[in-house]
């Protein structure tokens, strides 16, 4: 029986700044639902490979697929639709907005109705009832009106995985062919732990 | 809403019973702040919602008084008092938003500067447009079969498209269109992150905004009978920029406030002294310092509005 293929492939991948070889010749390749973590001494070059699968940098070198189509020279948005999501090392959130309105920016980025021009936010239902359920995924139920900026540093590491969470929907949602996947860049365990036991217990419990 | 809608509409009411009661020179003065009011939300449009603080707006509203001064002057219709204006800065703000959204900051600023102020020395110098005379003897039009050219017609019109354009940037700002361009205001970079083609909805955004001020230009055009290429000067960017932070950055009522407020120390202050100039920038720089949300920001008690 030969192996399913790989979600994500890293072939050979290199970025260098100038006479610094950030990243040179990764090569990976991470079958569909198992989770893999990427460690390594500061500078490393483990947030270079995170921003080169997630398009923030191109490579200088190499080529990255996913689902077997080639990721390389993609915008990070193109790349995002493709269902790759991400979270950040240092907290990059939307400060002024209520937490709810970060994750419906999120959960509404599949641009369908996002050129409406004149009509209200509200009318777009579905991408605001995925913001309501992520926000109670990842604890955040009883904070949708604060501004994200307001949040203490544990609850905007929770709304960090709760943006990546929420960007997920529209792949899911509009039943496109695509698998999704996650780079989880500098969550905590704990936190991930607590978001993935919530999750094993609700298919457990259905 | 409700109370919003009705403040609204008495305060149209207002300004268009404004003539019955007041001469020329201050029902004249009104509709200046009008039409300044519809420039300055336009631009509150891309700096107060988009984050795009554009420093070549004088371009489209240029562009609107040109087209319109030499359409109008053939024919003195709809479609030279708003419909080739309109269209024109659009297609105008979609060519040079296409060079300067790529960058952003202060790139940005000098970028759309440098575009306007080409506009600028062009018309400066050719002779077809009248070169620094500009293009004189604009007449007023027949907008949709109403004639504009009676005192009291033309400052309804002026009010009705000001209401307008207030009530559609009103809508746009509340649209998932404009819940985006807030986001881009707040983090590009995680915009583009969680799949938005961030440029396309930034470009949209100035082509909107142009379109809107080329209306205001072509008003200008019909209000004053001349354009000049003063309209593509710096220093109606910055007039217009001036107003919206006066006003309140990003609350599209507050650039209105912000046009009232220039123009009527332009016209009171300068009766008294030239140094007229020298008051407004003492306002500027009070509100800058004690109300940088502006006077809406002023008003709603809340200081940082959107500064």
């Amino acid at each position: 029986m030969t192996p399913p293929p790989p979600l994500l492939a890293i072939e050979g991948v290199t970025r260098s700044f100038a006479a610094l070889r950030a990243v040179n010749g990764v090569s990976l390749a991470l079958p569909a639902r198992e989770r893999r973590a990427i460690i390594g001494p500061n500078g490393a070059g483990k947030t270079t490979l995170f921003n080169l699968i997630t398009g923030q940098l191109a490579p200088s070198g190499g080529r990255i697929l996913f689902e077997g189509e080639p990721l390389t020279g993609l915008a990070p948005h193109t790349i995002a639709r493709r269902g790759i999501s991400r979270s950040f090392q240092r907290t990059n959130l939307f400060p002024r907005l209520a937490v709810l309105e970060n994750l419906r920016l999120a959960a509404a980025a599949d641009g369908r109705g996002s050129y409406d021009l004149l009509g209200s936010v509200g009318r777009l239902a579905a991408p605001l009832a995925r913001a309501r359920e992520v926000a109670a995924e990842v604890g955040l139920a009883e904070r949708l009106g604060e501004p994200a900026g307001l949040l203490s540093y544990g609850e905007q590491r929770q709304l960090e995985l709760g943006v990546a969470l929420a960007t997920q929907f529209f792949s899911a949602a509009a039943a496109l062919p695509g698998a999704v996947f996650s780079v989880w860049h500098n969550l905590s365990g704990s936190l991930l732990a607590a978001y993935w036991g919530r999750r094993e217990t609700t298919r457990n419990s259905e | 809403m409700s109370y919003r809608l009705a403040t609204f509409a008495v305060l149209l009411a207002v300004f268009a019973i404004v003539p019955s009661f007041f001469g020329n020179y201050h029902v004249k003065l009104l509709q200046e702040i009008l039409i300044w009011g519809i420039f300055a939300m336009s631009l509150d449009l891309l700096m107060g919602y988009a984050g795009m603080v554009s420093f070549g707006h004088s371009a489209f509203f240029g562009i609107g008084g040109y087209v319109a001064a030499l359409v109008l002057k053939q024919s003195a219709g709809t479609l030279g008092a708003l419909v080739f204006p309109a269209l024109a800065a659009a297609l105008a703000a979609l060519v040079i938003g296409f060079f300067s959204i790529r960058v952003s900051g202060v790139y940005f600023i000098m970028l759309t500067l440098a575009f306007s102020q080409m506009f600028y020395a062009y018309t400066f110098q050719v002779a077809w447009l009248g070169a620094e005379d500009g293009i004189v003897g604009v007449p007023r039009a027949s907008v949709l079969g109403v004639d504009t050219t009676t005192p009291w017609a033309f400052h309804l019109y002026v009010i009705a498209l000001a209401a307008l354009a207030l009530l559609v940037l009103w809508r746009i700002v509340r649209s998932p269109f404009g819940h985006v361009l807030r986001g881009i205001h707040e983090n590009e970079a995680r915009m583009e992150a969680i799949g938005y083609p961030v440029n396309r909805y930034k470009l949209l955004a100035f082509a909107i905004a142009g379109l809107l001020a080329g209306v205001a230009g072509s008003l200008y055009a019909q209000f004053s009978g001349s354009i000049t290429p003063d309209a593509f000067f710096w220093t109606t960017s910055g007039e217009a920029l001036l107003m919206v932070i006066i006003g309140g950055t990003g609350t599209l009522g507050g650039a209105v406030l912000g046009a009232a407020t220039f123009i009527l120390l332009q016209s009171f202050v300068s009766t008294y002294t030239e140094r007229w100039m020298l008051i407004l920038g003492v306002t500027f720089i009070t509100f800058v310092l004690f109300a940088p949300g502006g006077i809406v920001g002023a008003l709603k008690g809340r200081i940082g509005l959107r500064a």
